[in-house]
C-alpha cells in the first residue's frame, strides 16, 4: 500500500471539514441501498470489493475483510488470489466477476462479446445489476484516495494487519474488529 | 431489463446523490467535467476540447483526468492545485461530483453491454 498524506482539512471523525452535509448524507444513503441488495453471495461480493481496493490502492479497503465472507471460507490465501485471478484456481464465476470489475474500472467499452456471453451464462440480469452497483459503491474509495482520507490507522487490526467488519440490515458498516 | 428496474432503490439513491452534486457545482465547470469524462470513457472528442480554460478549470480537469486514468498515482501537488480554487469542503464536494459523474457514465456503458442499459 502506498503512503499518502491527508490532503484536506478534516475533523476529529476523519471526514473533510466544510463538505456539504446533504451530499454526504445522500452518498451514504446510496451506499447503504447498494449494500442492502444481497443477490450475490458474500464471497463474490468480497472478491469484487478487494479487487476494487487493490486497483485503486485504497488503504482502508485493503485492510478490511468482510466477516460474512470469512465465515464462508474466504481466507488470506483466497484473498491474495485477487491480484492474479486469471492464473488462480478461483471459480470461473468469480473470475468472470473480476473481469467485469477490471473492465468497469479501466474502460467499460472494453467489455467484450465473450465476456458478455460468459457473464450471462454465470449470472442472472439481477445479479449483474447488483454487481455493477457494487463496483460503483466500493469505488467511492476513489474520493478518499484523492483526498488522502483513506488511512486505516483508526481500525483495530490483527497481526496480519487485517480488520473484519459486517454490514447491518440498513446497509451500514459495523462491528470493526481485529478478530 | 434495466438497472432502474433491477435495482430501483440503488438507482434512485445514486441519482439523488448525483443530482445534488449538480446543484453544488459551478454549472460551467460541471459541464466541462461531464464532457471530459464522457469523452475519455467513450473515446469521443470533447466538445470543449479547444475552448480556452481558466486556471480553475484547467486544474480541476487535470485532477479529473488523473482520477480517470489512475487515482492511486494522484500527487499532493495535483490535489493542492485544484484545492486552491475552493472554500473549505469545496474540493471534497467537487471530487464527489466528479466521481459520481464518472460512475454514471461507467454504469451507462457497462449496463448497456451486460443487461438492458441504465433505464
Amino acid at each position: 500500500m502506498t503512503e499518502r498524506s491527508t490532503r484536506v482539512a478534516c475533523g476529529p471523525d476523519g471526514r473533510p471539514l466544510g463538505r456539504d452535509p446533504e451530499l454526504a448524507s445522500l452518498v451514504s444513503a446510496y451506499q447503504d441501498a447498494v449494500v442492502r441488495s444481497s443477490l450475490l453471495d458474500p464471497v463474490t461480493t468480497e472478491l469484487v470489493r478487494l479487487r476494487c481496493a487493490r486497483q485503486h490502492d485504497c488503504r482502508i479497503c485493503q485492510t478490511l475483510r468482510l466477516a460474512d465472507a470469512a465465515d464462508l471460507g474466504l481466507d488470506a490465501d483466497m484473498a491474495a488470489k485477487v491480484d492474479h485471478y486469471e492464473q488462480s484456481d478461483l471459480a470461473e464465476r468469480h473470475k468472470i466477476a473480476l473481469r467485469i470489475v477490471d473492465a468497469f474500472i479501466w474502460l467499460p467499452t472494453g467489455i467484450t462479446d465473450d465476456l458478455v456471453k460468459k457473464a450471462r451464462e454465470h449470472f442472472t440480469d439481477a445479479e449483474l445489476a447488483e454487481l455493477l452497483f457494487d463496483i460503483t459503491k466500493w469505488s467511492t474509495q476513489k474520493i478518499h484516495v484523492v483526498l488522502g482520507t483513506d488511512g486505516a490507522d483508526r481500525l483495530p487490526v490483527n497481526s496480519e494487519g487485517v480488520s473484519y467488519f459486517r454490514f447491518d440490515k440498513s446497509g451500514r458498516a459495523t462491528g470493526f474488529s481485529a478478530t | 431489463m434495466t438497472l432502474d428496474v433491477l435495482q430501483p432503490d440503488a438507482a434512485a439513491a445514486f441519482e439523488g446523490a448525483r443530482a445534488r452534486t449538480e446543484e453544488l457545482c459551478d454549472p460551467g465547470l460541471f459541464v466541462l467535467v461531464q464532457d471530459r469524462i464522457r469523452a475519455t470513457l467513450c473515446g469521443a472528442p470533447a466538445s470543449t476540447e479547444h475552448a480556452p480554460l481558466s486556471a480553475m478549470e484547467a486544474d480541476c480537469l487535470a485532477l479529473v483526468d488523473q482520477m480517470l486514468i489512475d487515482v492511486s498515482s494522484m500527487t499532493d501537488e495535483q490535489v493542492a492545485a485544484a484545492d486552491r480554487h475552493f472554500a473549505p469542503g469545496g474540493l471534497s464536494d467537487f471530487v464527489t461530483a466528479a466521481y459520481l459523474t464518472e460512475a454514471s457514465v461507467r454504469l451507462e456503458i457497462a449496463s448497456a453491454r451486460l443487461i438492458g442499459g441504465p433505464r
